[in-house]
This record gives structure tokens, C-alpha cells and sequence, in this order.
């Protein structure tokens, strides 16, 4: 089953919308407790980094008994050196953004910790789009 | 639903009087865990997600909910009778009558002793540090006193269980000391009757049926607002003793019920929230991951200003805060006990509630889970429900009527694709689609079954 979100860039108010939905979800599917906490705390991450660094995104869940698939695309400066962006700590975020208490460097490695699998993929000035995974079965 | 036929896992201490109640809807509407649905004209509860917080007896103003309670007469089975209070009793009076009237007064109705609960709180504040310092513990640590709120998280945010301190409540750590000290002083156990005077149905629930416990060593529940009309008059005629307000000589913290009686005395890391819809609220931030990692301990309470709100508190909630603030004030009492005083009785008879007792206040054991929100158990069905949910809720109104007898459409949806409700409950629905005559008979019938009449001469 496919659940289909929009995101603005800049909309920090909003920030979340998604993945609380997502969860709700998930909830109502029995989806595992742990399994759960794990999808939503990377959908958190992911969602924000859309809103803080994005213009704007789709997010797209596909949800089956065997697996859960998230897709995050957005328009926007992209990721110039993802291997980079992937180390703990580093950070573009802009000091309005890090005021709001986003931006410390944790967002990509805690998603990667939280997935089975996940697929950044990124061209500047155009946008990124990851992929979140998580098997079930 | 796949629960239907299986024992209810929650006993409960609300219970909807049939007579009383005309299924109005309040109660529907207000309930958290979405447990109310109006079948044939009256409320009813789905047990398995009934948290027993008592928002609808807040909210039904037809006094259709009612809270199970032992039999006052029970006490006199016993020789030694103990009224186990909670601060919030106290503070149901103002600084015009003095502690000693109310021990008094609970002693003129037929107890032989009184122990005030929150006389155990530095031990649980002891406990609660050395739980801290284990190893395998996941923060921020959710305290374990309010039972209502450990059965929304079993309910609602099995994803938090392991959060909970597993620490028992003061309440039952104050009865352990209480049976001890009284066995002390030769009083054979079984002589021993300890009745809690209980603000709210939670706790009733967590006595009669405890989570995480074998067996509670509460003898019985007595509601408090059955006490306060037993021993009113009695404390408001007692002149003679009036400011005499005292706290116990130990380090008892009397506002430890109220909000923030837990995190008072911690740094900025703890956060205290009450009223369950704010714990909610919360709760969803913390299942999030949205909650500032520096907050270490969560003190989270159902009801609004604590269990000086609890829903069998007669009292008004604010005056009773400011009641209980004021004898926080007071310095521990430090005068020889009084023999002809019976809260000095009681201080002198019930020693220090001390390191001794530790063990017990660790015997809380793991909580299990009890997710009540999903569909179905398997979840490739619980898919196939859920497109169902969708494909309906393209019909339905979205103006949550509560018609229906759900409390809201998605509700209804839900209802619908677990098979307990049919699509024409829907009155809207039916309005705009009905043309002739006959359609008319059925859509009188279909309102019938939810509400029981059409209208108020039926």
C-alpha cells in the first residue's frame, strides 16, 4: 500500500507531519514496536532535512508484510560530497536553522543507523532523493 | 476486531450505569484511546482500550459513569484498619482545620490507624537515583506513578514500555512499611486490613488488578469522595484543633501527588506534563524522536493538576494545590509526640519509611505490551483492512458527527473494515442519498439501532 506526502522547504512548523502519519500507520498495520521506532526516528530525520536544506519533496512509503520502502525526493542544492555528509557531526545547516535545534551532524548517520538499508542518491543543484529500508519478514 | 473473543487483558473500575446514561456522545468524543462507541442508545466500552483515566466521567453530565468501589463495611473485617491516604485527602481542607481533625475524623468512621502515602517519597526518590545508575536503562526514564499513564503507553506507545522506571508507586511501597511497622508491634498480618482512599479509577485498577505485580498489599479501595462526605462535618466542627496543619517529622514530601512533586527537587533535565491529552502529546514527541536528548525524566500525569484532579476529588483542584503547597512550607514537625494526638499517634507509631524497604520498591516487573490500535494481528489482513479504511473514508463526510455511535469517521471506517459497523450508521451519507419513501423507513430503522429512539417521545 502507498501513502504519498508533499514537503516545503522552510516549513518547520510542519516539520514531522509525515512521519507522524507514517506512524499512525503503521500502528494500525501491527508493525513491530521496535521496527517502528526505528522507521519513524529516520523519517524524522530524513523530513527534516528536507525542510531545513530542501525547497521542496515528495515523500512516498510503500508498505508491504515483507518490507517498508521510503522514498524522500526533493528539489534542491543537493549533496556535493555524500560521503562526507554521511560522518558524524558534519553540518551545512544554516545557523537559523541550527538555532531551531536542527542541524548538529546526526541526521544522515542516525537515518543510516535506523535502516536496513539506505540509498542516497544526489545531484547539485537539483535535488536528492534517498531511499529508506526495512525489511520485515 | 481479533481481540473479540479473547478475556479482556484490563479489568476496569468504570463502569456506565444503563439507566442513566442516553448516549449523548460526550464521553465518546473525550475518550483518548478512541475506546467509546454509542450502541443501542448507551455508551459502551471496549475493554481492552478503556485506560481507566476517567475523562468521560468528567465529561458525562448525566452522572451515568459511575467507579466500583469495596464495601465501606469491609473494613470492620478486620481488627486493625488502616486508612492508607493520599496528601491530596489533606489537602481537601484548608489551613482552618488541622491534620489532627482528619485523623480524627477518619478514626470516627471506624479506622484504627491512618499512614499517609507520600510518607514513602524519599524512598522512591532514592530508588529512582539508583535506578538511573543501572545500565540498562533507555531515557528519558517516564516515571512509573501515574497507572493510567503506564496503561495509555501499553496501549497507545508500546514502542515506550521499556522507558518506564520499574519502580512500584509509593502507594505500594507505603502499605508494605505500614503492614511491617503495625506486624512490629504484634498485630498478626491477617488482622490487618489497609484500605486506600483512592482519587481517581486508575489507581483503583492498578490495586485491584496490578500491572507488573503479583498481588497488591491493599486490602481494599474506598473512594475519597465517599471519605470526604463520611468525615466533613466531623472536621469542619472540630474547632478546637484549628491551625494545627503539621507534616511528619520525616522527609515526607506532602506535594509529591501534584504536578512536578517529582521533579522538584531535579534539575532542568526533568519534565513534568499532566492532563492526558498533554501526555499525548508528549508521547508522540518522544516516539518521534523530537524530544531534546538533555531531557532525562519525563514525570507524566493523566490528570490536570495531578491527582489534586483526579475524578473522585471533590475538592476543586487549584485550592487543593494551594492547600498542599502551604503544608509543604510547614517545618517538619519536630515536638514530642502527643499522646492525645492522633496525627502525633501516627507519626510516632509509623517510623521512617527507610533504606530497608528498597528491595520492594524494585520489585516491579517488565510491562508488556498491548497494542489496541492495530486492525489486525496479521498484518498482510490488516493491509487489505486498511484499504478498505481508505476506499470508505472517500464517502464519508469527514465532519465527525458522531451520528454513527464512532466518534469520528475514521473511526467509523475502522469499525466498518473490522467488521463491528456498517456503512449505512453513516445518517449523512443516508441524507443525501435518500429519495423515496421506503429509504426513509430504513434510515429511521438505521438510527434507531445506534440511538435507540428517533426522537425524544420514542
Amino acid at each position: 500500500m502507498k501513502f504519498e506526502y508533499h514537503v516545503e522547504g522552510g516549513d518547520f512548523l510542519n516539520a514531522g507531519n509525515a512521519s507522524g502519519n507514517i506512524k499512525k500507520v503503521l500502528k494500525k498495520l501491527n508493525v513491530d514496536p521496535g521496527v517502528l521506532k526505528r522507521v519513524v526516528v529516520a523519517l524524522y530525520e530524513a523530513e527534516v532535512n528536507i525542510v531545513a536544506h530542501a525547497y521542496r519533496g515528495n515523500i512516498t512509503a510503500d508498505i508491504s508484510p515483507q518490507k517498508i520502502e521510503i522514498v524522500l525526493d526533493d528539489e534542491g542544492p543537493g549533496i556535493p560530497d555524500i560521503g562526507l555528509a554521511m560522518q558524524q557531526g558534519y553540518s551545512t545547516a544554516s545557523t537559523k536553522v541550527r538555532e531551531m535545534g536542527f542541524g548538529a551532524g546526526m541526521g544522515l548517520p542516525n537515518i543510516k543507523a535506523n535502516t536496513d538499508d539506505l540509498k542516497i542518491e544526489s545531484v547539485v543543484g537539483k535535488g536528492t532523493k534517498i531511499t529508506l529500508s526495512f525489511n520485515l519478514a | 476486531m481479533t481481540t473479540r473473543n479473547k478475556k479482556p487483558f484490563f479489568h476496569h473500575a468504570l463502569r456506565i450505569n444503563k439507566n442513566k446514561c442516553i448516549g449523548c456522545t460526550h464521553c465518546m468524543r473525550t475518550c483518548p484511546t478512541d475506546a467509546i462507541r454509542i450502541r443501542n442508545g448507551k455508551a459502551s466500552v471496549n475493554p481492552d482500550k478503556c485506560v481507566d483515566c476517567g475523562m468521560c466521567m468528567i465529561s458525562c453530565k448525566h452522572n451515568a459513569i459511575i467507579v466500583e468501589q469495596d464495601d465501606f463495611q469491609r473494613i470492620f473485617d478486620y481488627k486493625c484498619r488502616v486508612a492508607l491516604v493520599p496528601s491530596v485527602l489533606m489537602g481537601q481542607f484548608d489551613e482552618n482545620s488541622g491534620t489532627k481533625s482528619i485523623f480524627e475524623g477518619l478514626k470516627s468512621v471506624g479506622f484504627t490507624h491512618v499512614y499517609e502515602v507520600s510518607r514513602a517519597s524519599a524512598l522512591i526518590e532514592e530508588a529512582q537515583d539508583e535506578y538511573e545508575q543501572r545500565s540498562d536503562v533507555e531515557f528519558p526514564l517516564i516515571s512509573s506513578f501515574c497507572p493510567a499513564v503506564i496503561r495509555l503507553i501499553q496501549v497507545r506507545f508500546p514502542s515506550l514500555l521499556k522507558h518506564i522506571t520499574l519502580i512500584k508507586p509509593p502507594l505500594d511501597i507505603a502499605a508494605a512499611h505500614c503492614r511491617n511497622e503495625l506486624e512490629k508491634t504484634g498485630i498478626n498480618s491477617s488482622d490487618i486490613g489497609i484500605f486506600y482512599v483512592s482519587p481517581c479509577a486508575a489507581k483503583i485498577v492498578a490495586i485491584k488488578h496490578p500491572v507488573g505485580e503479583k498481588k497488591s498489599a491493599v486490602n481494599g479501595v474506598i473512594n475519597m469522595d465517599l471519605i470526604y462526605n463520611k468525615i466533613y462535618s466531623f472536621v469542619s466542627n472540630d474547632k478546637a484543633d484549628s491551625g494545627k496543619l503539621c507534616r511528619p517529622a520525616d522527609n515526607t514530601h506532602v506535594t509529591w501527588e501534584l504536578t512536578g512533586g517529582e521533579c522538584i527537587r531535579r534539575d532542568n533535565h526533568a519534565m513534568a506534563v499532566d492532563g492526558i491529552h498533554n501526555v499525548i502529546e508528549i508521547l508522540d514527541k518522544l516516539e518521534n524522536g523530537e524530544l531534546d536528548e538533555n531531557i532525562t525524566f519525563l514525570e507524566l500525569r493523566a490528570c490536570d493538576e495531578s491527582c489534586a484532579g483526579g475524578i473522585l476529588v471533590p475538592g476543586n483542584r487549584f485550592l487543593t494545590v494551594r492547600n498542599l503547597i502551604q503544608r509543604e512550607t510547614l517545618p517538619p514537625c519536630r515536638k514530642t509526640a502527643d499522646k492525645n494526638d492522633a496525627a502525633c499517634q501516627n507519626c510516632r507509631l509509623f517510623g521512617k519509611c527507610g533504606s530497608e524497604y528498597l528491595p520492594e520498591a524494585f520489585k516491579l516487573e517488565k510491562l508488556q505490551p498491548r497494542s489496541m490500535l492495530s486492525l489486525d494481528d496479521d498484518m498482510e489482513i490488516a493491509l487489505e483492512k486498511m484499504e478498505h479504511v481508505d476506499t470508505i473514508m472517500q464517502i464519508l463526510p469527514n465532519i465527525d458527527c458522531g451520528m454513527c455511535g464512532s466518534p469520528s469517521c475514521q473511526s467509523l471506517a475502522e469499525d466498518i473494515a473490522r467488521g463491528v459497523a456498517e456503512l449505512d450508521q453513516c445518517v449523512f451519507l443516508r441524507i443525501t442519498a435518500t429519495k423515496d419513501a421506503e429509504d426513509v423507513k430504513t434510515l429511521k430503522e438505521s438510527v434507531r439501532n445506534v440511538w435507540g429512539r428517533i426522537n425524544n417521545n420514542e
